[in-house]
């Protein structure tokens, strides 16, 4: 009797039952699960998270119990935990891990019918980029290599018929010293954006083509950080919310690659590094929500490049041009946005850019200096009329107001002779370029042919012009996976670098002119499935007229003319882009093939400085669950350029004339580059630690950039681009 | 702004100890050319003295022809040619004069090199804009020289000679009183050890006058001195007046400078040291 009453007694102690609460994250990122079934065994309960990935037990009975989560594309997880913890956190491992994990991307509007996009993704991990978005973007076809400078050349243009812009706002440059890395860091941009032959009305003043850095907003979840160290720079950042309805985003980075080149140059007597190069860049970005309807958001960004060194040797053997080397580039923006949606079916964004430029060039007692500021509007009103008609109405304006200091050494004087006139000016002014324009959507054939009629009007205070500037795209949809393209277009472009200045130039000059033409095929094979093949075809023509050329000619007054714009010019080629993936397999190509020609007055027709016939990027890359493994393929054929056959003593000015060969007579030799690389993550659960491995130029291939001469042009040396250079870098992310 | 980046790449790029230094003295070389008169305002005879140098010359013998003409334009981009030349000619020199002195000085070629600017040349300076008589145009006399026993040896050079309307206050050749050698002594023996060298005097860059398009502009001229050896190394192959350079004897003990001192506007003179 003693034995049933303990056991009565000890009955509600063996069904004892408790509530269990928890959390179910992704590990690494911290990252709410939401609508993930969590069981508990042996007891066969189940929970559901909610939109915060939290879940319930209401009855558990208490002791030792099992939890287990299965759910698509993450590792099972099984944890034996006990009832005395009444609150858990769970972190479920996914199979695969991208690059950069706190960073989700969403897709832009896509007006521009050639227009290519890269996002953040997709440039984070392309091999020999270093997860720069801007050269990630030398992996598109139409991208010519550029690699030794801060430049991007589009389908066979000069580089300064490319504009860079930021979020639409002009900015001065998009790469550091020497085309190191763009100057904001990776992970604040969303997409960049490659705009060639046939661009949309929304842009203009260029006649190769634009590069648009897009940044994206900050996330709202929680806070996150990143933090990198490698061979060049480091830097970090946080993101997250500040309140309910904004958030912002900080990055910084700094360069040491100053001390990584002093290394090089240790051994080179001519070279001394008294203080090493830098760069740095920050950025900040807010956001705020201000109703269900608008927003306003605030960018900040700074670039500043310096380099300084003592030159023994004079630069091409110019008696002036020796001593301390200076260079500075530096420059500021900060652009407020604010968008609203006003109803349904109308909506309109408007922002504004302002900054300075700043750039100082140095050698000995010469300089070079340029003070800008530029203020730039950007205004669009997007308006659905009806199902099939979109219509958006846009302004695109910019004012800069300049000083530029100049004083070098020059051979040329009130006489007409050559001496050794030290050229010393200031210009002082201002200039501006204000376009509206108008972009039309029509949707015909059941959404199959989308029809874009464009206009942009502009005007360009320094050559006292104003264009109407037709634009037309068509895209026709034959079947779910085959799209055909077409687009043409006028584009002017101002004079640039003092070209339309009274002391440096020809004040009397005119924009200069291209007509665009576009044709293109995207043919899907993949036909829903994962796995298959993209295959992207564009053939381009441009023609090009009012070119600026130097000349000799002189005006009625015998003054010299400087330049006139009386070149001429085309470039037609055909651009292709195939991707392939297979699982944890990818595959891109990229192909083009290209012919940039010139005409000038008593010349005939020559190859362009840019014109490179054969572009190949081929990239490969395998995943595992942990491991990337990548590799890219350039080959590019050499550019032009006019060699140097002897040197004439000019005694009295103690120089060396060149007398030159053929004008663009011969190409330097093709550029081939292997480079290979490595990532590696490792998950914890509250943080990622990434380490790569990025090997550039494996084969240690010498590609020329330039030719060097000695001081009478009687030797001549090849000097190569980046040899074989491993860079490894390390990154923690939370 | 863009055109800065290729440009540093260039300047780093351009120290490249293989290839000949501009202060080295080697091969067949024109260091400087001397006018008697390197501005004149009416037709006469200017005589221009050659500066050579050729360590290898081995008594060899340098065939020299030149030609002058109105300058067609070079500041401008025109060819360097005499199309119409005013005065052609040949010559020869012989180096065995030079054997002493590592082949390096001035040279006086068999039939010297008169340059016999005529009158017609000012006739048509006359016919041109009053700013451009008063400030000059050139004439110039483009010479070359070479090796009789090597015909791959040749070099192309010029020389201006100013012609202007400008009555008085006509350029004239700098002058310099030595070489000096850590700043006090005289330079007579070779420095077997780094020093600082400099010149001894060197003559003050002439005030001018030319005429710009807002008036008369009063200027000075701009000095710069051009350093040369056979052996040891200079630290800047060019100074400006005032500066001492730094000369590494590389363990050698003998040796040819030369120190070329030039004004802006043509006028020069050569000094030269065969030391110990």
């Amino acid at each position: 009797m003693k034995y049933l009453f303990a056991l009565i007694f000890l009955i509600p102690n063996i069904y004892a039952q408790v509530t269990l609460e928890g959390k179910l994250l992704e590990r690494g990122t911290r990252t709410p699960l939401k609508e993930v079934n969590v069981f508990i065994l042996p007891h066969k309960l189940k929970a559901t998270t909610d939109k915060d990935g939290k879940f319930k037990f209401d009855a558990v009975p208490e002791g030792d119990f099992d939890f287990i989560v299965n759910n698509s594309g993450y590792i099972r997880l099984k944890q034996k935990k006990n009832t005395k913890e009444k609150t858990y956190v769970l972190y479920l491992e996914k199979e695969f891990y991208g690059v950069f994990e706190t960073t989700v991307t969403a897709l832009a509007e896509k007006k521009d019918v050639t227009k290519k996009s890269l996002s953040q993704k997709d440039f984070i991990k392309a091999p020999g980029a270093q997860e720069d978005p801007v050269k990630a973007v030398q992996n598109l076809p139409g991208i010519a290599n550029q690699s030794a400078s801060a430049q991007v050349v589009i389908q066979g243009s000069e580089p300064d018929d490319t504009r860079y812009t930021l979020n639409g706002h002009e900015i001065p440059i998009v790469f550091h010293f020497g085309g190191l890395s763009s100057i904001i860091m990776p992970q604040a941009v969303e997409s960049v954006d490659f705009l060639s032959s046939g661009y949309g009305p929304e842009y203009g003043r260029a006649l190769g083509g634009i590069i648009n850095l897009q940044t994206r907003a900050p996330k709202t979840d929680r806070w996150h950080g990143m933090a990198f160290v490698d061979l060049f720079n480091s830097g970090g950042l946080v993101e997250g919310p500040i309140d309910d309805t904004s958030s912002m985003f900080f990055s910084a980075r700094y360069s040491y690659i100053g001390q990584v080149l002093a290394k090089v140059a240790e051994d080179n007597e001519n070279f001394n590094l008294t203080v090493a190069p830098t760069f740095s860049d920050m950025f900040l970005d807010y956001h705020k929500k201000l109703s269900n309807n608008d927003e306003f958001s605030f960018i900040a960004v700074r670039s500043r490049d310096e380099l300084q060194f003592v030159l023994n040797e004079p630069v091409n053997n110019d008696p002036l041009l020796r001593g301390d080397f200076y260079q500075r580039t530096e420059f500021y923006r900060i652009i407020p946005r604010y968008q609203k949606k006003l109803s349904e079916t109308q909506s309109i964004d408007v922002s504004l850019g302002y900054g300075d430029n700043d750039v100082l060039f140095e050698v000995g007692d010469n300089f070079f200096k340029l003070n800008s500021t530029t203020i730039s509007q950007r205004a669009e009103l997007k308006t659905k009329v009806s199902e099939t008609y979109t219509n958006y109405i846009g302004l695109d304006a910019q004012t800069i107001d300049y000083s530029v200091g100049l004083k070098f050494p020059r051979r040329d004087d009130d006489t007409g002779a050559s001496t050794n006139e030290v050229f010393l000016t200031e210009i002082e002014g201002a200039n501006s370029q204000n376009a509206v324009y108008a972009r039309n959507q029509f949707l015909f054939l059941d959404e199959k042919l989308v029809f874009s009629p464009n206009l942009r009007l502009e005007n360009f205070s320094q050559t006292e012009e104003t264009y109407l500037m037709p634009r037309l795209s068509l895209a026709y949809k034959v079947d779910d996976y085959l799209t055909t393209t077409f687009a043409t277009g006028i584009y002017y472009q101002a004079p640039q670098n003092g070209e339309a200045t009274a002391q440096a130039g020809n004040p009397n000059l005119d924009s200069e002119r291209a007509i665009h033409y576009s044709v293109g095929i995207e043919k899907d094979f993949r036909e829903g499935s994962s796995n298959g093949y993209l295959l992207n075809v564009d053939l381009f023509y441009k023609e090009l007229d009012q070119l600026i050329i130097g000349t000799s000619a002189t005006d009625s007054d015998g003054d010299p003319l400087v330049n006139s714009n009386e070149g001429t010019g085309n470039i037609k080629g055909i651009q292709t882009m195939l991707k392939w993936n297979y699982d944890e397999y990818a595959f891109v190509g990229s192909y083009t093939y290209l012919q940039s020609l010139r005409q000038e007055p008593g010349k005939s027709e020559y190859p362009s400085e840019f014109d490179q016939t054969h572009n190949l990027n081929l990239i490969a890359s395998y995943e595992t669950s942990r491991w990337t493994y990548s590799t890219r393929i350039r080959y590019v054929t050499g550019r032009p350029f006019t060699p140097v056959e002897s040197g004439v003593f000019d005694s009295d000015n103690d120089v060396y004339v060149p007398i030159q060969g053929g004008f663009l007579s011969e190409r330097y030799s093709d550029f081939f580059q292997l480079d290979i690389r490595f990532d590696r993550k490792w998950v914890y659960d509250t943080w990622i630690l990434s380490a790569y491995l990025d090997i550039q130029n494996i084969t240690n291939n010498k590609n020329v950039e330039n030719i060097s001469y000695n001081f009478d042009f009687s030797e001549e040396v090849e000097t190569a681009g980046l040899p074989i250079l491993p860079i490894f870098g390390v990154k923690g992310e939370f | 702004m863009k055109f800065l980046f290729p440009l540093i790449f260039i300047l780093i790029s351009c120290g490249d100890d293989d290839m000949k230094k501009y202060s080295k003295l080697s091969g067949l070389r024109i260091l400087a050319i001397t006018a008697d008169n390197p501005q004149i305002n009416s037709a006469s005879t200017v005589r221009l003295t050659p500066y050579l140098s050729y360590p290898e010359a081995n008594d060899t013998t340098i065939d020299i022809s030149f030609e002058a003409c109105i300058d067609p334009g070079i500041a401008y981009g025109a060819e360097l040619d005499c199309k119409t030349p005013f005065q052609t000619g040949t010559t020869t020199y012989d180096t065995t004069a030079l054997n002493a002195d590592f082949y390096t000085g001035p040279i006086t070629p068999v039939t010297p090199l008169d340059i016999n600017v005529p009158a017609a040349s000012f006739t048509y300076l006359a016919t041109l804009n009053s700013d451009l008589q008063f400030n000059g145009v050139d004439v110039i006399v483009i010479l070359t020289f070479t090796d009789q026993s090597d015909s791959t040896k040749t070099i192309k050079t010029f020389k201006r000679i100013s012609l202007t309307s400008k009555s008085s206050g006509l350029n004239t050749n700098p002058t310099i009183g030595g070489l000096i050698q850590s700043n006090s002594s005289d330079l007579t023996s070779f420095p077997t050890t780094t020093s600082n060298i400099s010149l001894d005097s060197p003559s003050d860059g002439e005030a001018y006058q030319i005429e710009a398009s807002t008036g008369l502009t009063n200027l000075n001229e701009t000095m710069t001195i051009s350093w040369f050896s056979n052996v040891g190394e200079f630290k800047f192959s060019r100074t400006d007046k005032d500066e001492t350079v730094e000369f590494d004897p590389q363990g050698e003990t003998a040796g040819v400078f030369v120190a070329v001192y030039r004004d802006n506007r043509g006028g020069v003179v050569v000094i030269k040291r065969v030391l110990p």
